[in-house]
């Protein structure tokens, strides 16, 4: 295994369980404020006179995400959508990840594929959002 | 969502994981109808949640194949290229080509890839690897070990047709918004003469990229949602984890037979979409 397979290997993986596992802490803590299942948490909330997001929000952007999170008292509803987001970036990460590592071993050509590669992934989010 | 359908989302999607894993899909094939058709979920939102069940797939199962060796990370960061420009281009021409003509074409060539499968259906692993420019020029070449055929050697064969169906692949996803796990395995098993375990480990680790990148059309609109999205990555992972441990003892001829029907079933959609005579 090269150093480029083991460092992707690595990210992809801890990157994944990451994610998963804040999404995770996020949705069970929503489901322990609320004490109920979700598709009743917003009547559960206002009868308790909680504000906030009634449910878990959609995830539709970093700053939003960020913001929530942020929020003080922190909101469990508000965590899940940082899990989606580390899963979402995990394999933009990997790849940037085999950059050094390709170059440490002197492959500048594998280096550059995965510098244009990012590049072209960056240009695609920008798109997307565009 | 109630805790008992929490539960059986996540056995459900844990199904999706494995059979992605083994076939090199994202599993969004078998999710977002199971989502549609059996809990009611919108399609937008169980489009979402098929993104982060490709990108939990991907993850879980390429981590584990680039260990082992099947996942060929310089084939994938090549083809990865064309895939993602492709994907950059088709978002450009969205309404200046038209979709109907580009669906009756990757959709026949599917068809064919599908007929050549058929043909295919009991070799284990493609001939001697030969010695091509590209191949060579860019080391897409490798070794595995297989526990039912010892050390398998391989090198890439037709380097630049394959990386135009990557490319053209790309620009139908960006084109349309579909995944394009299948025309990736197509291109590395049929037109590179990639052994085929090989062709679904890296497009493990080549979907997961693509899905990243089109992931922000999908944070744009909100159709990612937390609570669907979570049960939904945790049972893909777990599936995804037990679908590598069983992909190593398969044999290449069962993979092909796994693959052949999704093959049959994503050529007719195509096609008939094509035509015009697929609901919407």
């Amino acid at each position: 295994m090269t150093r480029a397979e083991r460092v992707a290997a690595r990210v992809l993986f801890w990157g994944a369980v990451l994610g998963i596992a804040v999404m995770a802490a996020g949705l069970g803590g929503a489901v322990l404020a609320t004490g109920a299942a979700l598709d009743r948490a917003p009547r559960e909330r206002h009868a308790r006179g909680l504000v906030g997001p009634p449910a878990i929000a959609p995830v539709t952007s970093l700053p939003h995400v960020l913001r929530s999170a942020a929020h003080h008292p922190t909101d469990p509803a508000a965590i899940a959508p940082l899990g989606v987001l580390t899963l979402l970036v995990t394999p933009i990460a990997a790849v940037a990840a085999t950059i050094p590592a390709f170059l440490i071993d002197g492959d500048r050509r594998y280096a550059a594929i995965a510098t244009l590669l990012l590049l072209a992934l960056s240009a695609s989010l920008w798109l997307g959002h565009g | 969502m109630a805790p008992v359908a929490m539960l059986a989302l996540v056995g459900t999607s844990a199904a999706a994981g494995a059979a992605g894993a083994v076939l090199g899909l994202g599993g969004g094939i078998l999710l977002v109808p199971m989502l549609t058709l059996f809990y009611g979920v919108d399609l937008h939102a169980a489009m979402g949640a098929s993104i982060v069940s490709v990108v939990a797939t991907s993850s879980g199962a390429a981590a584990v194949y680039l260990r082992s060796g099947l996942s060929n990370i310089r084939i994938g960061l090549f083809l990865a290229m064309a895939t993602v420009s492709g994907a950059i281009v088709g978002a450009a021409l969205v309404g200046a080509v038209p979709d109907r003509a580009l669906l009756l074409v990757l959709g026949g060539a599917l068809a064919y890839s599908a007929v050549l499968g058929f043909r295919q259906l009991h070799v284990e692993v493609p001939g001697p690897p030969g010695a091509g420019g590209l191949a060579s020029r860019f080391r897409l070449a490798g070794v595995y070990h297989d526990p039912l055929l010892g050390s398998v050697e391989y090198r890439a064969a037709r380097v630049g047709l394959g990386t135009a169906v990557m490319f053209a692949a790309g620009v139908l996803s960006g084109l349309l918004g579909i995944g394009s796990g299948a025309f990736k395995v197509v291109a590395m098993d049929h037109v590179m003469r990639l052994p085929l375990k090989v062709s679904t480990a890296t497009s493990n680790f080549m979907i997961g990229i693509t899905a990243a990148a089109s992931a922000g059309i999908y944070l744009g609109r909100g159709d990612i949602q937390p609570v669907l999205a979570t049960p939904v990555a945790v049972g893909v992972m777990l599936g995804a984890y037990a679908g590598t441990r069983a992909m190593a003892r398969l044999r290449s001829r069962t993979i092909r037979a796994l693959f052949l029907p999704v093959l049959l079933y994503l050529a007719a959609s195509l096609i008939l979409r094509g035509l015009g005579l697929w609901p919407t």
